[in-house]
C-alpha cells in the first residue's frame, strides 16, 4: 500500500481533499500538484478532510502555507477538517490555528463555506 | 542504536519507525515520542534535502548515506545525525512570524523552528572534518 494518498471528492461548489497515510518530505509534493491543479481550475473552497492522516511535518504544512494567500485572494479558503490531536499538535506547535480555520468535520466546514464564510481564522 | 539510512526522503518512514521504537523504550510516553520522532525527521529531511541537495544527483541513485545514532542514560536521549554534505545554516532561528511568511509566501525553516521547539538542547557542528553532525537531547521529565 503506498505511504500517502489523496481523493478529491466533488460536491460543487465544495472540493474536499481527502488524505490517507503518511505527509512528510516524501509525499508532501503530490499534495502540492493536487492543490495547484484545484487552483488552476478555480476550485478554492476546498476543504481537507485529515481523519486518516497518521503523521504530518513541517514539508506538509508548507503545502498549505504555499497556497492559503493564492486561494484567498481568490475568495476560497482552504479549511482543515476532522484532525486528529495529534496532526492537530503539529499544526499548533508553529501557531497555525492562528490563521487558518480548523473545523471539527468536513460537514462543518462545508457548511460554513455554503454560509458564505470562506475567511474562518481572523 | 546506531545505523545508516540511504539519503533518501523515501526512508523517511523506516527511520521514523526506528527512532519511535528508540523513544518509548527509553520510557518517552508516546506524546513526547511523537514530537520527538518529528524533530529526528525534520532534521534528516533537511540533511536530505539541503546538505546532499546540491549533489547533483536524483535521490534514487545517490549511494549517500546519514547515520543515525541515539545515545541514553537515565535521564538523556540524544539522538545524533551525521552526514557528509555540504553544512547547512544550523543556528536557532529568530522568532516565527507565520503570518510575514504566509505573506511573503515564504514556507521554508519551518522544520528548524521544529526542532528547537521541541528539543531540549540543539547542537549543530558544521564539518570540521569529514562529516556534519547535529545532536539533539530531550531529557526525561
Amino acid at each position: 500500500m503506498s505511504d500517502f494518498t489523496i481523493e478529491v471528492q466533488e460536491q460543487p461548489p465544495v472540493w474536499t481533499i481527502a488524505l490517507n497515510g503518511y505527509l512528510d518530505a516524501h509525499t508532501a509534493p503530490r499534495l502540492e500538484e493536487t492543490f495547484q491543479e484545484m487552483i488552476e481550475a478555480d476550485k478554492t473552497n476546498l476543504v481537507v478532510d485529515f481523519a486518516d492522516l497518521e503523521y504530518i511535518s513541517s514539508a506538509g504544512l508548507g503545502v498549505f502555507m504555499a497556497f492559503i494567500e493564492d486561494v484567498r485572494e481568490r475568495e476560497g479558503d482552504i479549511k482543515l477538517a476532522a484532525m486528529t490531536p495529534k496532526v492537530f499538535n503539529v499544526f499548533d506547535l508553529l501557531g497555525f490555528p492562528m490563521l487558518y480555520d480548523f473545523c471539527d468535520s468536513t460537514n462543518e466546514a462545508r457548511e460554513k463555506f455554503i454560509a458564505g464564510d470562506t475567511q474562518g481564522a481572523a | 542504536m546506531s545505523r545508516r539510512f540511504a539519503a533518501r526522503t523515501s526512508e523517511l518512514r523506516a527511520l521514523r519507525s526506528a527512532i519511535e521504537r528508540e523513544a518509548l523504550r527509553f520510557g518517552f510516553s508516546s506524546d513526547v515520542a511523537a514530537t520527538v520522532v518529528l524533530a529526528v525527521d525534520e532534521a534528516a529531511a533537511n540533511v536530505i534535502e539541503h546538505s546532499y541537495g546540491d549533489a547533483g544527483l536524483q535521490q534514487e541513485t545517490r549511494s549517500t548515506t546519514i547515520l543515525v545514532e541515539v545515545i541514553t542514560d537515565d535521564r538523556r536521549f540524544e539522538v545524533r545525525i551525521t552526514d557528509s554534505g555540504v553544512p547547512y545554516p544550523g543556528k536557532r532561528p529568530g522568532k516565527l512570524d507565520l503570518r510575514k511568511k504566509v505573506e511573503a509566501g515564504n514556507n521554508g525553516g519551518l522544520g528548524l523552528h521544529i526542532i528547537h521547539r521541541v528539543m531540549d538542547d540543539v547542537r549543530y557542528t558544521p564539518r570540521t572534518g569529514p562529516s556534519n553532525t547535529l545532536r539533539m537531547v530531550k531529557y526525561l521529565t
